[in-house]
């Protein structure tokens, strides 16, 4: 039997693609039980995007969860150490709420993690899958990097503390300027910060002119840090060709809890927003007790169901009718024939409702007859 | 072609007004009809004329590429998009509103009738007192006079509505005004066009104040 490529979804495809791909690197495939305990999302409730998840009572009297998220589960059964690293990739549902409707969905997710020692090449190894698992969803993508720790760098040099990110992080992941002058006046900052900060939200684009501006608004190690490994990964990833699909925006900021360091995003043209979300998560290995550090990210794939498809003409080529008299060896035998042909056939008795076929077939009295169609 | 979703109603008529000095006019077409939809090829736009508090739902599921909507939706409702510039078209101010006799009581929970129920929340949540929400979808104003709730959040302008119903306005806490958004994934991958709107958008509203 062959398998035809426009038989399958677009996620079918792609999750097959990037099977293959993170195989290749040698990643393992990682798969996990439906269900965790619920005291660790509990425990670890500030890495959750909310806190709303599906609890029940197992038999044996446990309270149990279906998986708000898969890194965390990952995290707490890694055995990697800062000498040992583990590389493994998945193909999950996780259940979380769905802001418009307020009800619980089930978001199939694929992901790929590298927990251990996370360096320069770990880093660079990543961004590239990512970029790659993009190109073959979709023709036009783009993967949107930045590096936390420029921003939060920052605002550490103007002494903005954790107690205002809540407030200031949301209006520069907006680039929602007008406001961010206001919130930060009312802090009471020096003209020339609250432009600096402001700056950020403006400070994206090609590579390398972003990262030559962001260079020259170092203000601390921790920012210089930010740039030169984001400048590394650059030029490894520019080596290979893929600079084009790769821009850079420092008002993209995650999640503080969550992730520190490098972060990144991946969009696709024909879809509304991100379909892929990653960075590095040391402080959460740490936070679960792991000697290690982490890197990933996670594709939507219940996304990509709107990913324009082409539509096969056809749901089979040929349409067999028969009568109840027949004789059934030999409708079997003619149907083969025609399935050796290379077509799909569909055998009824009567033509049935909303079935697009090529050719109309009748078999009668042991003789298969195409049926032209009228004009 | 960038898709535009406009307001239907004042706003939009004045930010249309607006966008067709800066060079994104449709012809005469824009007033004529009742249709939703007015497209210029020459100028690569193509305008969508929905509910104001649709804008934003248009915009974040990249049924339009940018929009125009008022502060109080994108409050409200937050959507995932960018919001880029501060139009200063629309001008009013969310504010809490009671009648004119009215004195809190700080021991009992507060009764708060609204259209605008996260940003009541949320406010009233800084603040650190309970209250219980009305959801209404107009007509506002009648809540506290008919005894339904003890005051109201919501939008004013000039303030005559709340004054002609007896009552008076206890505290103003969000300026309000009509933003420019646009959708994440447009704004990276047609960012050389939306970037040129913002920048000739914010030139022409910089004259206008400097007038």
């Amino acid at each position: 039997m062959t398998i035809q490529i426009d038989m399958l979804k677009p996620t079918e495809v792609a999750t097959l693609a990037m099977r293959g791909l993170y195989e290749d690197f040698g990643y393992k495939k990682y798969r996990m039980s439906r269900f965790e305990e619920y005291s660790l999302y509990a425990a670890n409730q500030q890495f959750l995007s909310d806190d709303k998840v599906i609890t029940f009572t197992d038999l044996d009297g446990r309270l149990l969860a279906l998986k708000p998220d898969v890194t965390i589960s990952i995290i707490k059964n890694t055995k990697a150490t800062k000498n040992s690293r583990e590389k493994v990739y998945y193909l999950e549902s996780v259940f979380r709420e769905n802001k418009e409707s307020h009800t619980f969905h089930e978001i199939s997710q694929m992901g790929l993690e590298v927990l251990g020692n996370v360096d320069s090449y770990a880093i660079i190894e990543v961004l590239q899958l990512a970029a790659k698992s993009l190109s073959l969803i979709g023709k036009n993508y783009l993967l949107v990097l930045s590096n936390m720790d420029f921003v939060l760098g920052l605002l550490e040099s103007v002494g903005i503390g954790e107690e205002s990110y809540s407030q200031i992080l949301p209006l520069i992941e907006g680039k929602n300027n007008a406001e961010l002058r206001r919130a930060l006046w009312e802090l009471n900052l020096k003209e020339e910060d609250i432009s600096a900060i402001c700056s950020l939200t403006s400070l994206y684009g090609d590579c390398q002119k972003t990262l030559e501006i962001a260079d020259k608004m170092v203000q601390n190690d921790r920012m210089a840090q930010a740039v030169s490994i984001l400048q590394e990964v650059y030029q490894a990833l520019d080596c290979n060709d893929m600079a084009d699909c790769l821009q850079l925006d420092f008002s993209m900021v995650n999640d503080v809890d969550y992730y520190n360091g490098i972060i990144f995003q991946g969009y696709l043209e024909e879809l509304p927003r991100k379909v892929l979300a990653g960075g590095q998560y040391d402080g959460m290995v740490k936070k679960m007790g792991k000697d290690a550090a982490g890197i990933g990210y996670a594709i939507y794939l219940s996304d990509l169901e709107r990913m324009p498809q082409t539509k096969a003409s056809y749901d089979v080529e040929a349409l067999v009718l028969y009568d109840t008299d027949v004789d059934t060896t030999e409708l079997f035998q003619a149907v083969r024939s025609l399935r050796k042909n290379g077509m799909r056939v569909l055998t009824e008795r009567v033509v049935p409702p909303e079935i697009r076929y090529e050719k109309l077939y009748r078999f009668q009295n042991g003789i298969l007859q195409e049926v032209k169609k009228e004009c | 072609m960038l898709n535009i979703a406009l307001p239907k109603g004042r706003l939009g008529d004045q930010v249309y007004a607006l966008l067709a000095q800066i060079g994104y006019d449709c012809g005469s077409i824009y007033e004529q009809n009742r249709k939703l939809v007015f497209e210029s090829k020459e100028n690569n736009v193509r305008y969508l004329l929905v509910k104001p508090s649709d804008v934003a739902i248009y915009v974040e599921h990249h049924a339009a590429d940018v929009g125009i909507v008022g502060k109080d939706i994108l409050a409200e409702s937050r959507p995932d998009v960018y919001e880029l510039l501060d139009l200063g078209l629309g001008k009013c101010r969310m504010c809490v509103a009671a009648k004119s006799d009215y004195m809190e009581d700080k021991d009992r929970t507060l009764r708060v009738a609204t259209k605008f129920v996260n940003i009541a929340k949320d406010h009233y949540a800084k603040l650190n007192r309970d209250i219980d929400i009305i959801k209404l979808n107009g007509s506002i104003e009648l809540a506290p006079i008919l005894g339904l709730s003890d005051v109201i959040v919501d939008i004013v302008e000039s303030g005559s509505t709340i004054r002609e119903n007896n009552l008076k306005i206890i505290e103003e806490f969000m300026p309000i005004s009509a933003r420019f958004i646009a959708n994440k994934t447009s704004f990276k991958f047609q960012n050389e066009t939306i970037r040129q709107m913002v920048d000739k958008l914010s030139m022409v509203l910089n004259q206008i104040e400097g007038r």
